[in-house]
Order: C-alpha cells, then sequence, then structure tokens
C-alpha cells in the first residue's frame, strides 16, 4: 500500500512538473491566417461565387465566346430602370467587372478588357443570379466582353468609377505606359502599335490628332454595360495613371484619383448635368490662395496629354499612389485610399523642385520620423491611409490611418490586434436594416509588401489582402474600429467591393490568387455576400466592447460563438475539447476563429491557468 | 474491512496530494522566467548591439573616406559588424524576410519595386554589397559608396529595431529560425554567397554555430524537467566539432562535405528533437498550409526535405495517385497535338532525364526552335518555368506548349471535345477528378501532367545517398568536387544545395535567373546570344533591362544525362561548360555585357579540379529510373486516332 502510495505521489509530482514545464500540451493548430479559400462570413451571410475568369465564357461575337480574362479588378453595378426592358421581373442591374491586363486576345480584343453581365435576385432567398441576354449586336448568352475597338482598345484596366446618380461606368486604364513596347510586350500585349487617330468624338480638341499608340491609353473610359461597348475615352480629364473616381450627386462633379508618386487628385465640372464632354478640369492644390482648385486647360489637347506636367507647373499636391475615390451621398464628403508606396524616396523630388507641393500629412510623418522631408531615403510609409476631402470646406484630411502604425513602440500588450495596409479599393455600402438607415464605407486592401508587420510572421511571402467595414457614424474612426468582413484567398488581391442598390449584397473580387489554391480559387473570380439588410447581420461581425474590464480577469464573448470569440486581452490561450483533450494553442491573441469546430462545449483556458467553458454552435 | 479502511485512508489522502498537486505552484510566467523569456531578452540585446556597431561602423567608413582611419582599423570594425550582424541575422530573416532581403543581406543585384504601377528598380543594399566593397581596391567611389551604405545599414537596423524590437516570439519560432539558420549557413554562407567580395563564410560560420549553442543553453532547464537533458548535451557537443571544424577551414580549404554530413545534418535534426522533447506546437501543426520546408524533415537531403506540394495547386490526397497514373498516359499521348504526332515526350524522353539530346528542339515539322530542352527531373521545386521564366507554376507551363504553332498547335477545346471520345480517358478523368461534373477540363488536364512529372524528383543519387547515410563512400574526386562546387568554383552561389538549381534557400520559394553572356556559338569572334531570355517573357511586370539575356537557373542533378547545355544548347559537354565559367561567362570572353550576374573574373580552376567537379556532377544522377507506359488508351471513336503512337 505505501509504495503505491508512493508511485502515486512520484506520478502527482512529475505531473505537476511536467505541467509547470509546459502549459499547455500536445497538437495545436492557429488563428486562421492561412485560409485557401475566401473565408466566408458567418450566417445570416450568404455567399456565392458569380463569375470564373478562365473559366467562364465570355460572348465576343454570335455564336463566338472565350473564357474570361482574368485579373478581376473594379465591379461596377448599374440599377435597372423603369426604361429598361428586361423580360424577368427578378432583374436588378448590370455588373461590369474590369480585367488589369495588357494581353493579346484574337477575340476579346488586345490589352485590357471589360466583362457584363445582367444579374437578378431570388426572391425566395435573396441569392443572385446572371440572367442570359440577347445584346442589340446579336451577342447571346451569360457573360459579354465588352468592345473597346470603337475606343482604339485599352489596358490595364483597373478601377473605375459607378456613379451614384445613375449607375454609369467609367473604367480606368492605370499603369502609366510611355512607349509603344510596354503595351505590345513582345506581341502578348496589344500587338497593333501602329499610330492611332482619333476620329469622331465629342472633343473638338482631340478629333483628327494622331498619337502614338501607347498614348490612347491611360485615360477613363466610359462604357454602356447594357449593350458591353465603349462609349468614349475621356479626353477632356487628362491622360494620368487612374485608378479610381466618383461622380458627385450634382451629376457634374467627377472627383478623379491617379496612382502614382507623385499622384494628383483631379476635378471635373461639367457645364451640363449628366454630360461630361464639356467642362472645366481642375487640380488640387491644398495651399492655392482661395479655392484650392487650378484649373489645367483642356480645350488644349497637348496639356490633356501632358497633365501631370501641367499639374507640376500648377504647383498641385502630391500623394503617395491615390487610389480608389467614393463619396458618401448623405454628406457629400469624397474619401479615397492613398495605398502608399514603402518608400517613395526620390520619386517626387523632381516635381517638389518645380513647383509641385507635398501633402501636409506626408511633411508631417517624414518629421516624426526625423526624416529630412518626404523625398528622404528614409522616410516610409509602408501602411497607406484613408483620406477624407470636404468639398465645403476644401480640405484634404486623412480619415483613417492605417497601420500598425505608431511613432513610438507599443508594448506587447498594446500592440495592434488589426492592421489595414495598403487600402485600395473603396467604396460605400448604403443599407436599410430594420427600417433604419445606415452608411458603411467598404475598405479592400492590397498588399505592398510584407514586412514590418504587414502579415503575420508565418506567412512572409503570402499576402493575405482583407475587406473591411466601417460603420460611417463613428467619429474619428481607427484601425480599431473596422470589422473585418471576409479574406480573399492567398495571394490575392481584393477588390471591386461594389455593394448592389439594394444594399441587400456586396460583389467582391478575388484577383490574380496564387497559384496554389483549390480550383476555382486558382483563377481571379467574382463573389457575392448576401445578406446586409438582415437584421443583426453586421452586429455578427463586430468586436465586443470590453471597456472597463480588468486585464487581471479573462472574459471571452460572444459565448455560444459561431465564428469568432474575443478576448478582453491578449494572451496565448489553448483550446480543449469535451474529453479534455487540447485541440489548438493560439499565442499573443485578442480572438480567435473557431470555424471548422463541431458544435459542442471547449475550454479555452490562457496561459496563466483561466479557464472559461465556450460553446461553438 | 482494514482493508477496506486502508483504502479510504489511501484514497483521502490521495485527495489531499491531488488538491496540493493541482493548486498552483510558483507561477512560472513564460514570456519571463522560462527559456523563452531569456531568448527575447537576448535577441532585443543583440539587436540594440549590433544597431551600435553599424553606427560604428558608419564612422569608421567615414573616417575612413576623410583619410582619419586606417584601412586595418576599417577592416577590423567590419569583422566586428559581421560578427554582431551573425548573431541576430537568423532572427531578422526568420521575422521578417522581405526588409531582410530587401535592406539586411539580400543579393548585390538591382530588382524592381513590386506592385506599383511604374518600373522603379530598386538598388541592391545592405550586407552583400558592403562586403563586395570591403574587397574593393578602395577607389575614392569606393569609399563614397561604402559610406553612403554603412548609412543606409544604420538607418535600416534602427527601423528594424523600433518594430522587431517588441516582437514576442514564442518557442516554436525560435525552433524555426534556429534551424533555418542552419540551412542558410550551409547553402549561403559556407558556400560564399553571404559574402560575394570578402569570402569570410567561414569565418560567420563559427559566430552563427556560437550564438545558436548560446541560445540553446537557455533550454537546459526545461530538458531536464522532460529528462531529455541529453538532447542539449549531444547538440553542443557535435556543434563544438563544427566550431573546431570552422575555425581550422578557410574558404579554400574548407571540407564542406564533411562538415554537413557530420556537423550541420545531426544539428539540423538535434533543434528539432529538442523542440518535440519539449512538446511545443510546430509550424506543421499551427498551418494548414504547406511550407517549402517540410519542418519534420531531419536534414538538407532527406528525400521530403522540400515539399512538393507548396509548389503545385494539387492537394495532397487519396486521389493524388490516380491523377499522377493519368498524367502518365497523357504524357506520352500524342493526341495533345494537332495531328496526333508529338507528345511531350517527343522532348522530354525518361531515358535522358527527360530532356531531347538536341542542341535545341524539333519543332512540328522537324526544324529546330528558339531554345534547349530543359529536364523535368526536380523541375516541380521552381516558381517561374522555361528558359525565360514567363510562367510562375508546373500547372501553367502546359499551356504554352498546346498553343504555340510550332510544338502542339492545338487548344484545350480541341484536346477536351477528343479525349472525351475516350471510354478509357474519360473514366480515368472520372476517377482521378471525382468533384467534377464533366472531369475533362484544361485545369485538370494541367494538373495530371504536373502530377506525373512531381514523380522525378528521386533523390537518390550516390550523393545524396552519401548524406542520406544509406552509402558510406565517394570517392575522392567527387568529394574534392563536391567540396569545389560549393567553394572556391563558386557553382553552389547560383545552383543552390540540395536541389542545385536556382530555387533560393533558405524558404525555398523563388527561382532565380542568371545572366551569363552565353554566346551564339561556341567559336570565335564571340557573339552575345540574341534571345533577351527573361526581358522578352512577356511578363508586363518584369521589363527591366537587367533582366536581358537572363535565364532560369536549372538544376545540374542528372546533368551527365541532358546535354547540349545552356539555353540554346551551344555547349556539346561538361568540359566546355566548365571552361566558360573558368573564363567568366561572356563578360570573361570579352563579350562587353554590362550587366552579367556572374562574376567575370576568371575561377582558375585547374585541369584536375575541372574534372573533379565533373566527377562530382556526375554522381549526381538519380538511381531510379522512369519508364514510358506500356500502351495508351486505344478506344476512341474516331478510328484513325487508335493508330496513333506510343511516342517513347
Amino acid at each position: 500500500m505505501k509504495r503505491t502510495l508512493l508511485t502515486l505521489l512520484l506520478c502527482v509530482v512529475m505531473g505537476t512538473a511536467v505541467t509547470a514545464q509546459n502549459e499547455f500540451s500536445s497538437s495545436v493548430v492557429e488563428v486562421d491566417w492561412e485560409a485557401v479559400e475566401v473565408v466566408i462570413p458567418p450566417s445570416p451571410f450568404q455567399y456565392q461565387i458569380l463569375f470564373i475568369g478562365g473559366e467562364d465564357m465570355v460572348q465576343t461575337g454570335t455564336n463566338e465566346e472565350v473564357p474570361a480574362k482574368q485579373w478581376h479588378d473594379f465591379i461596377g453595378f448599374t440599377p435597372l430602370t423603369d426604361e429598361d426592358c428586361v423580360d424577368d421581373p427578378n432583374a436588378i442591374g448590370w455588373v461590369s467587372i474590369n480585367h488589369e491586363r495588357i494581353q493579346a486576345d484574337d477575340k476579346i480584343g488586345d490589352g485590357g478588357g471589360m466583362t457584363t453581365f445582367l444579374m437578378g435576385r431570388q426572391p425566395s432567398d435573396d441569392l443572385l443570379y446572371v440572367i442570359p441576354q440577347t445584346l442589340s449586336d446579336g451577342r447571346e448568352g451569360d457573360f459579354f466582353n465588352v468592345d473597346f475597338s470603337n475606343v482604339g482598345e485599352t489596358g490595364m484596366n483597373c478601377g473605375g468609377i459607378n456613379s451614384i446618380v445613375d449607375g454609369r461606368i467609367w473604367t480606368a486604364e492605370e499603369w502609366f505606359r510611355s512607349d509603344n513596347a510596354s503595351i505590345y510586350v513582345d506581341g502578348n500585349g496589344v500587338r497593333d502599335t501602329t499610330a492611332y487617330t482619333i476620329k469622331y468624338t465629342e472633343f473638338e480638341m482631340a478629333n483628327f490628332e494622331t498619337i502614338p499608340k501607347y498614348q490612347n491609353f491611360n485615360w477613363m473610359v466610359e462604357i454602356d454595360p447594357r449593350e458591353s461597348k465603349a462609349v468614349r475615352k475621356q479626353y477632356n480629364w487628362g491622360r494620368q495613371p487612374f485608378e479610381g473616381g466618383t461622380i458627385a450627386a450634382d451629376n457634374k462633379t467627377a472627383y478623379l484619383g491617379a496612382d502614382a508618386t507623385p499622384g494628383f487628385f483631379t476635378k471635373f465640372v461639367a457645364d451640363v448635368e449628366g454630360d461630361f464632354t464639356s467642362g472645366t478640369t481642375y487640380v488640387y492644390k491644398h495651399d492655392a490662395a482661395g479655392e484650392p482648385w487650378v484649373e489645367i486647360d483642356n480645350t488644349d489637347f497637348e496639356k490633356m496629354l501632358n497633365f501631370k506636367d501641367e499639374a507640376v507647373a500648377a504647383g498641385a499636391t502630391m500623394y503617395n499612389r491615390l487610389e480608389w475615390v467614393t463619396i458618401n451621398k448623405n454628406t457629400g464628403k469624397v474619401y479615397m485610399t492613398e495605398t502608399g508606396r514603402d518608400n517613395p524616396w526620390d520619386r517626387w523630388a523632381d516635381e517638389a523642385a518645380e513647383g509641385a507641393v507635398y501633402a501636409p500629412h506626408h511633411i508631417q510623418r517624414a518629421a516624426d520620423q526625423g526624416a529630412s522631408g518626404p523625398d528622404d531615403e528614409n522616410y516610409w510609409d509602408y501602411y497607406g491611409r484613408i483620406l477624407e476631402f470636404d468639398p465645403a470646406t476644401g480640405e484634404i484630411n486623412i480619415f483613417v490611418e492605417a497601420g500598425p502604425y505608431f511613432p513610438t513602440s507599443p508594448s506587447v500588450n498594446d500592440y495592434p490586434a488589426k492592421h489595414l495596409s495598403n487600402p485600395d479599393g473603396l467604396n460605400m455600402l448604403y443599407v436599410n436594416v430594420a427600417g433604419e438607415d445606415r452608411t458603411y464605407m467598404l475598405i479592400n486592401e492590397d498588399l505592398n509588401g510584407t514586412s514590418f508587420g504587414r502579415t503575420p510572421i508565418e506567412y512572409p511571402d503570402d499576402r493575405m489582402c482583407e475587406m473591411y467595414l466601417l460603420d460611417m457614424e463613428v467619429t474619428n474612426p481607427t484601425v480599431d474600429d473596422l470589422i473585418r468582413l471576409t479574406q480573399t484567398p492567398r495571394g490575392a488581391e481584393i477588390t471591386g467591393a461594389c455593394a448592389t442598390t439594394d444594399g441587400k449584397s456586396v460583389l467582391v473580387n478575388s484577383q490574380h490568387p496564387d497559384s496554389s489554391n483549390p480550383f476555382p480559387y486558382n483563377n481571379s473570380l467574382t463573389f457575392a455576400i448576401t445578406g446586409f439588410d438582415d437584421s443583426g447581420a453586421i452586429d455578427v461581425l463586430s468586436a465586443p466592447d470590453f471597456t472597463g474590464v480588468p486585464d487581471d480577469t479573462f472574459m471571452i464573448s460572444p459565448n455560444p460563438v459561431e465564428r469568432i470569440v474575443y478576448f478582453n486581452k491578449a494572451t496565448d490561450v489553448a483550446l480543449y475539447d469535451i474529453t479534455g483533450k487540447r485541440i489548438a494553442v493560439y499565442r499573443d491573441v485578442k480572438s480567435i476563429d473557431i470555424a471548422g469546430l463541431a458544435q459542442g462545449t471547449y475550454l479555452l483556458k490562457t496561459v496563466d491557468g483561466e479557464t472559461r467553458k465556450l460553446l461553438v454552435k | 474491512m482494514k482493508t477496506d479502511t486502508f483504502f479510504f485512508l489511501g484514497s483521502f489522502l490521495l485527495a489531499g496530494l491531488l488538491i496540493i498537486a493541482s493548486k498552483p505552484p510558483k507561477k512560472t510566467r513564460t514570456y519571463v522566467d522560462k527559456a523563452i523569456g531569456s531568448i527575447n531578452d537576448k535577441f532585443h540585446e543583440d539587436l540594440s548591439d549590433c544597431y551600435n556597431v553599424a553606427l560604428q561602423f558608419h564612422e569608421a567608413a567615414r573616417s575612413f573616406q576623410e583619410g582619419k582611419a586606417s584601412e586595418n582599423q576599417l577592416k577590423e570594425e567590419y569583422s566586428q559588424l559581421r560578427k554582431s550582424f551573425k548573431k541576430i541575422e537568423f532572427f531578422i530573416e526568420y521575422l521578417d524576410k522581405e526588409a531582410f532581403d530587401k535592406t539586411m543581406n539580400g543579393a548585390p543585384l538591382p530588382k524592381l519595386e513590386k506592385k506599383v504601377a511604374d518600373l522603379r528598380v530598386l538598388q541592391p543594399k545592405g550586407m552583400q554589397v558592403i562586403d563586395e566593397i570591403m574587397a574593393s581596391e578602395f577607389a575614392v567611389t569606393d569609399k563614397q559608396d561604402l559610406v553612403s551604405n554603412a548609412y543606409r545599414l544604420e538607418s535600416d537596423l534602427k527601423k528594424i529595431k523600433q518594430f522587431l524590437g517588441v516582437r514576442r516570439l514564442t518557442d516554436r519560432q525560435f525552433f524555426e529560425a534556429s534551424r533555418q539558420a542552419l540551412v542558410r549557413l550551409t547553402t549561403l554562407g559556407i558556400t560564399g554567397f553571404d559574402t560575394p567580395g570578402t569570402q569570410v563564410g567561414i569565418e560567420d560560420a563559427t559566430v552563427v554555430l556560437q550564438t545558436q549553442q548560446e541560445y540553446l543553453r537557455f533550454y537546459n532547464k526545461e530538458l531536464k524537467n522532460v529528462n531529455a537533458p541529453k538532447l542539449l548535451k549531444d547538440f553542443i557537443r557535435v556543434s563544438n566539432q563544427g566550431i573546431s571544424q570552422t575555425q581550422k577551414g578557410s574558404f579554400e580549404n574548407f571540407d564542406r562535405l564533411t562538415f554537413i554530413k557530420t556537423v550541420v545534418n545531426p544539428l539540423y535534426k538535434g533543434i528539432k528533437d529538442i523542440h518535440l522533447a519539449l512538446d511545443y506546437e510546430t509550424i506543421e501543426e499551427v498551418s494548414r498550409y504547406p511550407l517549402a520546408v517540410n519542418y519534420k524533415a531531419d536534414h538538407l537531403f532527406e528525400k521530403d526535405f522540400l515539399n512538393k506540394f507548396y509548389y503545385v495547386s494539387i492537394a495532397n490526397d487519396t486521389n493524388f495517385n490516380k491523377i499522377a497514373s493519368l498524367g502518365k498516359l497523357l504524357f506520352y499521348d500524342p493526341v495533345l497535338s494537332k495531328n496526333n504526332s508529338i507528345s511531350c515526350s517527343s522532348c522530354h524522353a525518361p531515358e535522358k532525364a527527360f530532356t531531347d539530346g538536341l542542341t535545341t528542339s524539333n519543332s512540328n515539322t522537324g526544324s529546330p526552335l528558339k531554345r534547349n530542352s530543359m529536364t523535368l527531373n526536380y523541375s516541380v521545386y521552381a516558381s517561374a518555368y522555361f528558359h525565360d521564366l514567363r510562367t510562375k507554376r508546373l500547372e501553367d507551363q502546359f499551356e504554352h506548349v498546346v498553343t504555340s504553332k510550332d510544338e502542339f498547335d492545338s487548344s484545350y477545346p480541341e484536346i477536351v471535345q477528343k479525349l472525351n471520345t475516350s471510354p478509357t480517358y474519360s473514366e480515368m478523368f472520372t476517377k482521378a477528378f471525382p468533384a467534377y461534373d464533366k472531369p475533362i477540363k484544361p485545369n485538370n488536364i494541367d494538373y495530371a501532367l504536373a502530377a506525373y512529372v512531381m514523380q522525378f524528383t528521386a533523390f537518390d543519387s550516390p550523393v545524396d545517398t552519401y548524406f542520406q547515410e544509406t552509402s558510406t563512400s565517394l570517392s575522392e574526386e567527387v568529394k574534392n568536387g563536391f567540396n569545389l562546387f560549393t567553394g572556391k568554383a563558386n557553382c553552389a552561389t547560383c545552383h543552390f544545395l540540395p536541389t542545385f538549381s536556382g530555387l533560393v534557400p533558405p524558404l525555398y520559394k523563388e527561382t532565380e535567373a542568371e545572366v551569363l553572356g552565353v554566346p551564339e556559338s561556341n567559336s570565335e569572334p564571340w557573339i552575345l546570344d540574341d534571345d533577351l531570355g527573361r526581358l522578352g517573357n512577356g511578363v508586363t511586370q518584369e521589363v527591366a533591362d537587367f533582366y536581358g539575356n537572363a535565364f532560369k537557373t536549372p538544376t545540374v542533378r542528372n546533368i551527365e544525362k541532358t546535354g547540349p547545355y545552356m539555353h540554346n544548347g551551344v555547349y556539346k559537354t561538361l568540359e566546355e561548360v566548365m571552361e566558360f565559367y573558368n573564363l567568366g561567362g561572356g563578360a570573361g570572353l570579352g563579350l562587353g555585357i554590362d550587366h552579367q550576374t556572374l562574376a567575370p573574373d576568371p575561377l582558375n580552376l585547374t585541369d584536375k579540379e575541372i574534372s573533379d567537379i565533373i566527377a562530382f556532377m556526375e554522381s549526381l544522377n538519380d538511381t531510379k529510373e522512369f519508364s514510358p507506359p506500356s500502351d495508351l488508351p486505344r478506344d476512341f471513336s474516331e478510328k484513325k486516332l487508335n493508330e496513333r503512337e506510343l511516342i517513347k
């Protein structure tokens, strides 16, 4: 007996020693940074794939179809109007999708391109579907390639404009070109590089001008989503590395962003509502006397071709890569992403010397970093930001600074749990939930790199791009106010984010995903998340408020949980199943994603030994 | 009765003991009291030290430029800088690979800035750039370059210190970083890659091994707790052997073969053993996504050191073998080409390590094409395909052959339509891809071919089995050849261990291309081959002058069977190839190529050294052989198709 006891005692002591050794024992999983498929938000949201690049066929002519181009970028939604004759009573509107490429294709056309389709919504379950159409040029089918042959082809279709007034669509030709070789790409890009003569446009200053082919790229191009045809290149808005833009409620003012260092902020004001072929073009200069806008003569085609030189000469304000531009139709304020570039350095020094001015926040940031100015080799802009332009005051201010940005290093416990790096796609979502109108900003990341905390260290080359929602009710928002909505497959850029006018769905593109994802996630694709109008749907996505909960307690919420359970502090935790078997260890986390766990009861144990029962529903 | 009482008392006692035991003992604070706490502290300290040394080095470079410090003083400061950098290198590389490559220790070659709308060349900076200057003649411009690069290193280290100085490492991360350090030491350190100028990689290795010991000693107590202190003792013993080898060695005479076999490989396994003994989580448990380096592997030359599924989008599941068997038929089947006349095997014959033995491959009409057929063995381990790196993954490669007018001259719809008329193929596709309604799809054809090609990774050459300890002998010539290949001849600085290809360690995620200045024919007058290589690959984001004449670095495994050599097959024998390198490539031949990535200086290899290197390379032949299928499906509805030839 005695011996048995002694043995037991030894066992207990050894057990204690081992416990002291490693707080959690065996077999582990971690936060869902490594999803290989689109991370689908929890119910009541519904998820659907609508359009797969390289897989779905686009109609390029009568009885002629080829697989769609890849690299989906911008998405536009054009709501059905009373004047549209569409047989399907559940049709809601047309979707237009950019392909950000320069690629030769005999059928689709060389360069980039767009795809359009008509979409309907099932009344029974709100799910979306593609409606077959017959276009007036005889094409029949589900997906249609936008014909750009009438405007001299297109390329690198990145962002665009989706008018809040009537759903008109412009596509932005980004990736500024400076010679024909760069569009020809040894015959793999735009193969016809003969000089282009502009003809029969509304722009008298441009008609019968013959320009090198590459100069017919990098314009904003309006398209007709109903007929899947280009309408016109906007020769009066200047030739710029356009990324995005927006139309104000007056249906006269267009705001445009250019993706370059320096990138300029441009405005066009039409003479007549809805007619963007004549009006005045301006570039933003924050320190101009009076109105912060300087006119650039858009009746001079040379000036439109060399827009940047004109902007520099006008002393315009320089930004570090402006991407998408959107407008809050409730307030009229304009928002744009300044995605950043790690080390802008000498990229804008010459322009500064010639009179262009740095945006004040870059001067401030450089000073904070101990750099001599925005053109200092050591000045960095790893994370980018969202800017707000208020037409009432003419001021541009930082709306949300992306990060983990900190002027001084935080302690581990204060290290930000949310990161927003290199915001790119930007749009608004207006939704009526239980009779209440709510407005959200949709923010898409497109990481410029992985360094300095832009990705978790386990995945140094995997670019996880996330999409966030921001409630526009929040005053002085920070990264902590962002609600993580979804994440695209590994390696993909998340982009497009476009709400349907009814506010029920958001369409998203997963662009150029990593090779190693399973089909169809190895292709660029368009997917939809539906259910934003459901009561409480958006609330299930956001983190609970733990204000006032002391750090020496361990609180978890929600519980029961469906997807993400949040903690009141960052800690190491292990998750045990009902039998006491450890099934996961997470370190330094403020929340965990329990996707993939079976329903039931689990135990969460912190590194300090605090335990909480967790119900997974 | 008595027994019951005893039992009762026993239970009571036991209960009491359990209560005492379950009462938490004095709380051990993970990140303070345990090994990982000390590891974090040491890392943060060493990082600060390194920053201070970099500051000093910047000062020294300036004093040297101003004539206030001697060359010897500068070199002493440089030696200090290398020492303190090598102490923290493994953490920085592990924690922020991108910043590490861009600012700390990337190759001294220009790169293009990624993800920006314009073409922007990023000039290299960091330790390797500084190392090249430290081996220069110290001309006025060299001195200026040194000052600016020392300043850059200092400022970049400051940013890294600010950022990483607040991060907290876990045990798992420490072990992973430490093993990665051994891979770097072996493939980039002792081979001279890291020190393109001064070639002090062997001295560096001493610092790395010493540092690693210091860190691992923190686990002494924890290992005692799990009754495994011997693991640490063994580790230190082998590590000390390694240190004595590196201390005695120099770049010219270091016996890398012995060092890898007797030191690196056991240490690499030793860290894993310690990690597992302590029961900390491993990356493979934490991530559902396969990494390129398989953490479970014991050493660099193990068959599954690299995870081939990392490189493809094909899942490692139960259907894989069915997919690969299907691929094996398709590979030899001319039905994939327009006239049912050529197959993959037309240019990739199994007995020639899947090459064709021709200077450049033949077109479908029998006329020579532009480039030499590349071996498919080990080809899965790459991030870019074709000599010009135009596609990014194995599955995407095939499409180019299908649509090329000179090759298959076909299209996927045509192939799909043909395959659908064979019940055998239809059934095989259905079984291989059960999730698809119509399994004969373009991407599934690509997957099948890729799955077959993925199997050509035997890792069973005499050199492999020597490291795998399944054979004990290599001839003196081969041993010497290995040491030259990884040393004096500078081969392993581009043909990295263990694939002997351009797949860059220690992450093995990116394939490199090199500009060698290959001439158009092997005779004077020397004329640079006009193939633009990577510059002409059609990838919009790769249009940079320095990609001109750049070609993918292939594996030298099975090289005896894969001649003629180079992208244009200009060299018929390995002797000719060695002669080309020995003279310093195209630049060495006087071809006036200014962006050659191969050093233009002669290697000064003797005939004996060259023949030893060739003997070594010829010991990289796979033992395993691959054979064609015995026949092809012959049940197509179109009779004529069933008469097609099986191309072996």
